[in-house]
């Protein structure tokens, strides 16, 4: 069986003054990594499109449960597909993530849209592919703030003081 | 105090290895907490980091250390990008360890 690469792309078009960014691996797609390392929240029976769902909530991960490693703590946190989501949605851009049979399409401020690909379709792994409008995202930092609070990720407030010019 | 220089532990000026961050963390700068009042992160030189590489870093160290955290911890020389990544993984570590008192 061939092995396929993971694979990565970006593209700014100046036209229409628009990046896009796409990831795809080819692993067990986000229903088969639940599957595989069965978290708490994984039941029998699960479907992709439901496994999706999961995997756009903040703090959802396949490996939060998992024994600590060497170091004694995670890499990861489960917030990614979340903050990308909330980016997208806050700077009107889009998103589309398939895995497997199922696919989660963001467009512009509206809530995800999860679907079963047509016709039986399937892809072998997971694609996420992101169109962002630059002058959306200029300032980055306030989007990203913005972001973080809508997935209710507070900062103290004196974590002001944390940052010194 | 203690100033750690980024530049001077990793190669880039993009940092983005989850894995590197948390070995980094427990082996270089969990000592360091109990032997500096301040531990002080400068970022001069460094234009972004992932959030893997900031949660494995700073968010397990927000993580692990709650209540001495904002006494403990600075950063210096950071771009608008690094910071957003930082704060991010300080409110995730916070909010790990709100969850698990």
């Amino acid at each position: 069986m061939p092995v396929h690469p993971d694979s990565a792309a970006a593209q700014y078009v100046q036209a229409k003054d628009y990046a896009r960014i796409g990831v795809a691996d080819h692993g067990h797609g986000i229903l088969g990594s639940f599957r595989e390392r069965q978290p708490p929240f994984y039941q029998t029976g699960m479907t992709e499109m439901e496994a999706l769902q999961i995997a756009l909530q903040t703090g959802k991960s396949s490996t939060l449960h998992l024994p600590l490693g060497p170091y004694g703590a995670h890499e990861n946190a489960g917030v990614g597909l979340s903050m990308a989501t909330a980016l997208v949605r806050l700077t009107y851009g889009e998103m589309v993530l398939i895995s497997g049979a199922a696919y989660c399409h963001v467009n512009g401020d509206n809530p995800p849209d999860f679907r079963a690909l047509k016709d039986h379709a399937c892809f072998p792994g997971t694609v996420v592919s992101i169109c962002l409008r630059r002058k959306e995202i200029e300032r980055c930092h306030e989007v990203m703030a913005e972001a973080r609070q809508r997935l209710g990720l507070q900062l103290p407030t004196s974590s002001d003081n944390l940052f010194e010019s | 105090m203690k100033t750690v220089v980024l530049t001077e532990h990793f190669d880039g000026d993009f940092l983005a290895d989850g894995h590197l961050a948390n070995k980094f963390r427990f082996c270089e700068i969990e000592p360091l907490f109990t032997m500096h009042e301040q531990v002080v992160f400068d970022f001069q030189g460094i234009s972004n980091i992932t959030d893997s590489f900031a949660n494995g870093l700073i968010g397990n160290l927000a993580e692990l250390h709650p209540a001495i955290f904002s006494d403990k911890i600075r950063f210096r020389n950071c771009t608008l990008a690094v910071r957003s990544a930082l704060q991010l993984a300080i409110a995730l570590g916070l909010q790990r360890a709100r969850s698990r008192a």
